[in-house]
C-alpha cells in the first residue's frame, strides 16, 4: 500500500481512514428489529387508544409509557446488536448515539410539561386532582413529539446511515403536516409515524445492515 | 492510495463483512466506481469478494485478506512514522 501519494495528502488519507471508520462503526449499532417491535407497540398503543376512546390524561400516560419502554427496547437491541457484531468500540459509538438522542429526550419531555401548564408550584395539585387538559393543547403533543423526535434522530443520525437520517426527516415532515392539519386524527397520526415509520426504516435497516 | 480503496478498506478492517449495497452508501460511491476499485483490491489479494444469491437476488460480500489487514497496519505504521518525523523535525 502507498502512502506517498499524489493524489491526497496525509491528513486528507487519515480523515478519510477515521471518518469511514466512525461511520462504519455507527451504523452497525443501530437495531432494526428493536425498531420495528418499537413501532409495533406504537400501532397498538395508538389502536388502543383509537378504539376505546380514553380520557385526554389517559392518552398522555399511555404514551408517556410507551415511550419509556421504547427507550428500553431501543437500549436492548442496541445491546444485543453490539453482541453480535462482537466489536468492544460499538459500546463507545452506542453511548455517542444515546448522548445524541438523550437532550432531546428531556427537552422534550420539559416541553410536554410547559404545554401541560405544569410548574414547579402546581404539580402537586395536578397530581393530586382530576386534571383537566382542553383538545387544543392535546392536539399539539403528537406534533410536538414527532418534531423533536425527528430532530433528534436527524442529529444523531448524522454520522450514521442515510435511513437513520431520512427517518428523521420523515418524523420531522410527518410532525409539521400533523401541525398543520389540525382536523386530523391523532390517534392516525401517532401511527402514521411513531408506529409507520419505525416499522419500514427498522425492516429497511435490519434487512440491509445485519438486524 | 485512491480515495474510495483507502475507504474500502477502512470499512473492512473494522468489519468482519460488509455488502457491497453497505459498502456503496457508506463510501457514497456508484455502483460502477465501487466494483472497479473493489476489484483493484482483489486483484492485489487485499480483499475477497463471496458472491451469493440471497432468494432469486444476487448478493456480494466483502471481506479482508490477512494480507489486505497487514498491508492496511503497515500502511497506518508508516503514516504514523511520517507524522513523528514532521513533528520532531
Amino acid at each position: 500500500m502507498e502512502h506517498q501519494s499524489s493524489e491526497f495528502s496525509v491528513e486528507e488519507q487519515l480523515k478519510v481512514i477515521r471518518e469511514t471508520m466512525t461511520r462504519t462503526t455507527a451504523f452497525t449499532e443501530i437495531p432494526g428489529f428493536a425498531m420495528m417491535g418499537i413501532g409495533l407497540l406504537a400501532l397498538v398503543v395508538a389502536g388502543l387508544l383509537e378504539y376505546t376512546g380514553t380520557s385526554y390524561i389517559t392518552w398522555v400516560e399511555a404514551w408517556v409509557l410507551t415511550a419509556l419502554i421504547a427507550i428500553l427496547l431501543g437500549a436492548w437491541g442496541i445491546h444485543l446488536k453490539a453482541r453480535k457484531v462482537e466489536k468492544p468500540h460499538i459500546a463507545q459509538t452506542a453511548r455517542k448515539f444515546w448522548l445524541g438522542l438523550a437532550p432531546a429526550f428531556v427537552v422534550t419531555a420539559f416541553l410536554t410539561l410547559m404545554v401541560l401548564g405544569v410548574t414547579p408550584h402546581n404539580y402537586q395539585e395536578k397530581l393530586n386532582t382530576y386534571w383537566f387538559i382542553p383538545l387544543d393543547v392535546l392536539r399539539i403533543l403528537p406534533s410536538l413529539w414527532m418534531l423533536m423526535y425527528g430532530l433528534a434522530i436527524s442529529a444523531a443520525g448524522a454520522y450514521s446511515i442515510k435511513a437513520v437520517s431520512q427517518m428523521g426527516l420523515s418524523f420531522l415532515g410527518i410532525g409539521v403536516m400533523t401541525f398543520l392539519i389540525p382536523e386530523m386524527n391523532i390517534n392516525l397520526m401517532m401511527m402514521i409515524g411513531f408506529g409507520g415509520l419505525h416499522l419500514i426504516f427498522g425492516w429497511v435497516i435490519a434487512k440491509r445492515y445485519g438486524g | 492510495m485512491d480515495r474510495v480503496r483507502l475507504g474500502i478498506i477502512s470499512a473492512l478492517a473494522v468489519n468482519e463483512e460488509l455488502s457491497f449495497v453497505v459498502l456503496r452508501e457508506l463510501l457514497g460511491v456508484t455502483d460502477g466506481n465501487l466494483s472497479v476499485h473493489a476489484r483493484k483490491l482483489e486483484d492485489a489479494g487485499y480483499v475477497v469478494i463471496q458472491k451469493q444469491f440471497e432468494g432469486r437476488k444476487p448478493k456480494s460480500n466483502y471481506r479482508l485478506t490477512v494480507i489486505g489487514r497487514k498491508a492496511f497496519e503497515q500502511y497506518l505504521d508508516e503514516m504514523e512514522q511520517m507524522i513523528r518525523e514532521v513533528r520532531g523535525g
